[in-house]
């Protein structure tokens, strides 16, 4: 008889886990949209980050596949192979630490434009370091669990908080509709496209299901839609918050904005004392930032101690990802984030052929 | 066990630092500590430096008297005979002036504006803070130059200051302007300022959008160009009441009345781009918020009747695609409600249409897009250099005009 009990659970624990995948994949998209595709096609972004979303949904296609033949395997083999190969497990953590590090870059950058103008940057990177360590200690369970339930408070709160910003005029930020031109928007679309590579995460089991015992791992993984569905709408409010950075500045006004994290911050409010509204938006996009971080970082500690089951002990696997975070952190504020700007495109590469290698399993 | 206390203890220690660190006092200001200004002013100098004056909470209510007379002669940049950063440390701030209790007004002359708030932070024992700015008067001077865009750039987004404040163009020295404006009504110069461009605002005799991030947004756009508000100092002097159609048609400066307060705003300062290159007046300010669908005003008076728009006044803005004509469609309801009835529906909408489409004209005279045509003819290009190639700015002024008014008197 099936235990529906467990199967209630078990499939809970994949919606956590897709929730926690969605607001990292919004929070990519609108990263790499305000860092990299406004300086590209300027008010255009919202329509070349679009490309993202047959990748996403293709991405979280592949992953789903990748499970259920995880979970078809018998426990002996997932116990020698982990299902995924080392390599692949390699790769899949160490993309999944470069989309947490730009993630985290993203967060710092809207940090000290908004909240923090009169901090260092190195206290700012410090702190959103240690506050990711903090939140990932509790395993990837716990984060996926926050994240499923912010779910409709996050990008609800998000959309009402941006209309404050927006009048009837506002849509006069839209034209020109293509921005600098269709070459400008075609590179853009591809340089977008590495914003689906958080949606790699889905590739590995939730780890309560391996707390949960042999029996949970066999259940049957959830259709295809319970997967695409959520990642989808992640990326859809992504860009919707790239439209909203559209529709608040003229093409003009993008074009004289040469920091990132100016870029990110969107004027919430006509009246802009009422700081309290401003504060709020820039916290709820934080909060999806640092939930896409620590999400993609205890996905990557998983991948590792697949890799090498003797990275679990001590929790050393989240220890090496948090060590390989702050050294690039060190490296982006010594050389500049530019340098995440400009490899944030070619995480399209690995995410290519971790799709290519799980089918190959 | 020890293993488990030691990571619980480390997982404490942990969170004691984020409290510290993410408590929010790190950042706190002291009230004292900073210099709040409520109103900055800037006037062109000599050798192409810019005189900044500020008026500042001082903190006290006490009026001191300044040693003013004396240390002006030394402060000017004139006496520093070249580099106006240079002679701020002999001259460039003039003397420290007590207005009057719980202000003060400081200047500083430099380069550029961003030099001369340094310097004011520099030799002033505070951080200029700008988050409570009201108002940023320019003189007409340096409004008419290319400067102007850079200045209010380097005040909104280095000093942060707030974006709300109201941009304000004056044919007077602007440091002037700012040091006979006292709070004639309340106590506070802030809430005397806001309250002052409020009702202004309400009654269509300054342009809807001139806070200092609108104005920035305006300047910066190709679609749409800035309007400020326009005002004088009326010294009382030459109070002669000049033949019009109204009292409020006409430029401030020269109003024949009497009042403690001697700063009058009305009417608009109008830009192409960063420059300034007209102005209108009050009642010419009021058919341009009519126009732009801002008009906040609902009472009218025609004729000696006094009539009440009750419903919102619906404006449709377009362009001809064939002939380009610039077409705006007015409808108007609106109720007697005092006075007789001297001329029809269609009268005071014949006057009405005059008067915009005049308004209109002087805009293009003007090469002043405020009422944002180019919103719409931007939709017809489908990329930037498309647009940018088209030269709006020259279509615009050439472009034939028609202002259709409907008016139903209930």
């Amino acid at each position: 008889m099936p235990n529906t009990v467990l199967e209630t659970r078990v499939r809970a624990a994949y919606r956590a886990q897709a929730c926690a995948a969605a607001i990292s994949v919004g929070a990519m998209v609108f990263s790499m949209g305000a860092g990299i595709a406004i300086t590209i096609c300027l008010n255009a972004a919202y329509i070349s980050a679009l490309s993202v979303l047959p990748v996403t949904a293709l991405t979280a296609l592949a992953c789903r596949r990748s499970l259920r033949r995880q979970a078809e395997r018998s426990g002996q083999q997932r116990a020698e192979s982990g299902g995924l190969s080392r390599a692949l497990c390699v790769l899949l953590a160490l993309t999944l630490v470069a989309c947490a590090i730009f993630c985290l870059a993203a967060l710092v950058n809207l940090a000290e434009q908004s909240l923090l103008r009169q901090a260092r940057m190195t206290w700012i990177a410090a702190l959103s370091l240690l506050a990711a360590g903090l939140c990932a200690l509790s395993g990837g369970t716990g984060i996926s669990r926050l994240g499923f339930m912010l779910r409709w408070i996050l990008p609800v709160g998000l959309l009402v908080l941006c209309a404050q910003g927006l009048t009837l005029e506002s849509h006069a930020g839209l034209f020109p509709l293509l921005g600098r031109g269709t070459s400008q928007l075609g590179l853009s679309a591809l340089a977008m496209l590495g914003g689906a590579a958080p949606v790699l995460m889905l590739m590995l089991p939730p780890p309560a299901l391996r707390e949960a015992g042999e029996e949970a791992q066999r259940c049957p993984v959830p259709g295809p839609g319970f997967f695409m569905g959520r990642v989808l709408a992640g990326a859809v409010v992504g860009i919707v918050l790239l439209v909203v950075l559209a529709l608040c500045n003229s093409y003009e006004s993008l074009r004289t904005l040469q920091n990132w994290g100016e870029r990110m911050f969107i004027l919430c409010c006509n009246e802009p004392r009422e700081g309290i509204f401003q504060s709020l938006l820039t916290l709820l996009q934080i909060t999806a930032m640092m939930i896409g971080a620590v999400s993609m970082i205890c996905a990557a500690e998983q991948a590792l101690v697949r890799a090498w089951p003797g990275l679990g002990a001590h929790r050393m696997g989240l220890a090496l990802c948090l060590v390989l975070c702050g050294a690039a952190f060190y490296a982006l504020i010594r050389f500049g984030f530019i340098i995440a700007l400009s490899c944030a495109p070619f995480l399209l590469i690995p995410l290519a052929v971790c799709l290519l290698g799980s089918g190959r399993m | 066990m020890n293993h488990v206390c030691a990571k619980t203890t480390a997982i404490v220690l942990m969170l004691c630092v984020c409290l510290a660190l993410l408590g929010g006092c790190g950042g706190g200001q002291e009230i004292e500590s900073c210099l709040f200004v409520l109103a900055m002013a800037i006037d062109p100098a000599p050798d192409g430096n810019l005189t900044v004056t500020v008026k500042a909470l001082s903190g006290t209510q006490e009026a001191t008297g300044g040693g003013s007379e004396s240390a002006s002669g030394e402060g000017t940049s004139e006496d520093s005979g070249g580099g106006g950063e240079q002679g701020g440390s002999m001259g460039g701030i003039s003397a420290l002036e007590q207005a009057e209790p719980g202000y003060i007004v400081l200047s500083a002359t430099a380069s550029s504006c961003l030099r001369a708030l340094s310097l004011l932070s520099a030799t002033t024992p505070r951080n200029v803070n700008l988050s409570q700015l009201r108002e940023v008067v320019i003189n007409r001077t340096l409004a008419e130059s290319d400067a102007t865009l850079s200045i209010l750039k380097e005040i909104h987004s280095m000093y942060n200051a707030n974006g709300g404040a109201i941009v304000v163009v004056t044919p007077d020295d602007a440091g002037d302007f700012i040091r006979r404006q006292r709070a004639i009504l309340g106590i506070r110069l802030s809430k005397y300022l806001e309250v002052l461009f409020d009702h202004f605002a309400e009654i269509d005799t300054i342009p809807p959008d001139a806070q200092l991030s609108a104005v920035i947004a305006a300047m910066e756009s190709s679609t749409i160009d800035a309007t400020a508000v326009y005002a004088a100092g009326n010294n009382f002097e030459n109070t002669l009441v000049l033949p019009g159609t109204s009292e409020t048609d006409r430029l401030p400066g020269h109003l024949p009345r009497t009042s403690p307060a001697e700063n009058e705003y009305l009417g608009s300062a109008l830009f192409s781009g960063p420059r300034m290159t007209g102005v209108l007046t009050g009642d010419e300010t009021g058919f341009l918020c009519l126009m732009m669908g801002k008009a906040k005003t609902r009472t009218s008076f025609i004729n000696g009747a006094q009539y009440k728009t009750n419903l919102s006044t619906r404006v449709v803005r377009n362009i001809d695609k064939q002939t380009g004509t610039l077409d705006i469609r007015i409808s108007m309801n609106m109720t007697l409600i005092a006075g007789e009835e001297s001329q029809t529906a269609g009268h005071i909408a014949a006057q009405i249409e005059e008067g915009a489409a005049n308004v209109l004209r002087k805009l293009q005279t003007a090469s002043c897009d405020a009422i944002g045509f180019g919103r719409i003819a931007v939709r017809r290009s489908l990329d930037i250099p498309g647009w940018e190639s088209i030269g709006w700015e020259n279509v615009y002024v050439d472009s034939p005009v028609k202002v259709t008014v409907r008016v139903d008197v209930l």
